[in-house]
């Protein structure tokens, strides 16, 4: 019989997995330390385990994007909200009975929209808000029109980013009033698709992130003045680059 | 309760995250790809979680998710007709690999990417994630003994790739599989 052939392959892996009963490891092992070539592979097998370890086992302690991490906590909340709602509900409800249905009514408010600017940024893109102005991207490439209107109302000497080394072309502006103006930048990409870029002011914490939701490629880029938001069906890479023509080239 | 239960569902899978984003980097080779698929993973486990019987295996039912999201992601690459190369795959990660592997370390990345997904999947499970083969069984939902197959095959690949050959014990195996 050849000497490869003593034991099956899987059953050296199953004494290298720790996987074999004490009988089994017993005899196995005893066939491994009298085969110098099952020795040998037996420690080769050691080695790339341990290896594949030491290459792919790190990184646990990088931080996490911080959109995972609030896309997965705004789903917990929101179902903790709607189940706390009914309970509320019900309170109310004999409130109701008691009180008088306006105070009833007051109870019942729902809680003020989220006001986080991602969220708001695919709000516009979707066309679930609407801007209240439209304006038409100027012919010009000095100081426009629309950088008056955009560093008056932010607050910043900000302009539209020049994306034309990339081949995006400028398409229009839309802006939106209340709680906080904004500004939707509209580009068409090479491939024809609409790249956004949500402009606002900063909450003041600087934030870079980037993610995928529902196959839009989202990249948050936040200092202490200003907020942008950009997205499109493009790839990670490609948004990178995007993203940092954008910012370098925003401010007047 | 329905809240509760998904607000310690929400806590599980965040915690979950660092595992699940080095097991997809392990997996696909490439960093900007695995976030991706966590990306993805982590919306359809927030559409999903309902479907989670027993929240003590979240690990292995997020692993699931992800392993099919991969899967359909190879299958729409074919389609575009554009597939990465494996050795830019591979760069990708060996690049961040410690120094004390270096060239070891790029090596030994290649020659995982060279594997089949099955191959990669088992591998990964017994020696990253530490599991045992009849765990590997349940999250893979094949018998002991494929897990046996698949490993010793796995590492037997794993292990001529990085001496740069294929032995003639893997070829008639190969051709087997070819006939079924």
């Amino acid at each position: 019989m050849n000497q490869r052939m003593e034991i099956r392959e899987e059953e050296l892996h199953a004494l290298i997995d720790g996987e074999l009963d004490a009988v089994e490891r017993a005899r196995v092992q005893a066939i491994v330390d009298g085969n110098t070539y099952l020795r040998e592979r037996a420690s080769l097998y050691r080695e790339d385990k341990a290896r594949l370890v030491s290459i792919y086992g790190g990184g646990m302690s990088e931080p996490l994007p911080r959109a995972w991490i609030e896309q997965i906590e705004a789903a917990s909340k929101l179902q903790r909200w709607r189940a706390q709602s009914w309970g509320i509900a019900a309170l109310a409800a004999s409130f109701v009975l008691v009180f008088s249905g306006l105070f009833a009514w007051r109870e019942f408010s729902p809680p003020p929209m989220h006001a986080d600017v991602v969220a708001d940024a695919l709000a516009a893109r979707s066309g679930d808000i609407h801007p209240d102005t439209v304006i038409p991207a100027s012919a010009t490439t000095e100081v426009t029109d629309e950088a008056r209107v955009m560093t008056a109302a932010l607050d910043a000497r900000v302009k539209a980013p020049d994306l034309t080394r990339l081949g995006y072309r400028l398409i229009d502006i839309n802006e939106y009033s209340g709680a906080a103006r904004a500004f939707e930048l509209r580009y068409a990409a090479p491939d024809g698709q609409v790249f956004t870029l949500y402009l606002r002011r900063s909450s003041g914490t600087p934030r870079f992130d980037q993610f995928k939701q529902n196959g839009l490629r989202v990249c948050i880029w936040q200092d202490d003045i200003v907020a942008m938001v950009m997205s499109g069906k493009m790839s990670a890479a490609l948004m990178q680059r995007v993203a940092s023509l954008a910012y370098t080239n925003l401010t007047l | 309760m329905v809240g509760g239960k998904k607000e310690w569902f929400g806590k599980a899978l965040i915690a979950q995250l660092p595992a699940l984003r080095r097991y997809a980097r392990a997996l696909t080779g490439n960093a900007a790809l695995a976030d991706d698929l966590v990306q993805d993973c982590v919306e359809r486990a927030l559409r999903q979680w309902e479907g989670l019987r027993d929240l003590q295996r979240v690990g292995s039912w997020l692993r699931s998710i992800l392993h099919n999201l991969y899967i359909d992601e190879l299958r729409r690459s074919r389609t575009r007709g554009h597939e990465e190369e494996v050795t830019e795959l591979a760069d990708d990660l060996a690049l961040s690999t410690p120094p004390r592997d270096g060239t070891v370390g790029i090596d030994f990345v290649r020659a995982m990417a060279s594997l089949s997904v099955e191959h990669r999947q088992v591998l990964l499970l017994v020696g990253l994630e530490n599991k045992n083969y009849r765990d590997v069984a349940d999250e893979l939902g094949i018998p002991i003994g494929t897990v046996m197959s698949r490993l010793a095959r796995g590492r037997e690949r794993l292990r001529s790739a990085l001496e740069g050959e294929w032995p003639a014990q893997v070829r008639p195996l190969e051709a087997r599989e070819m006939r079924q």
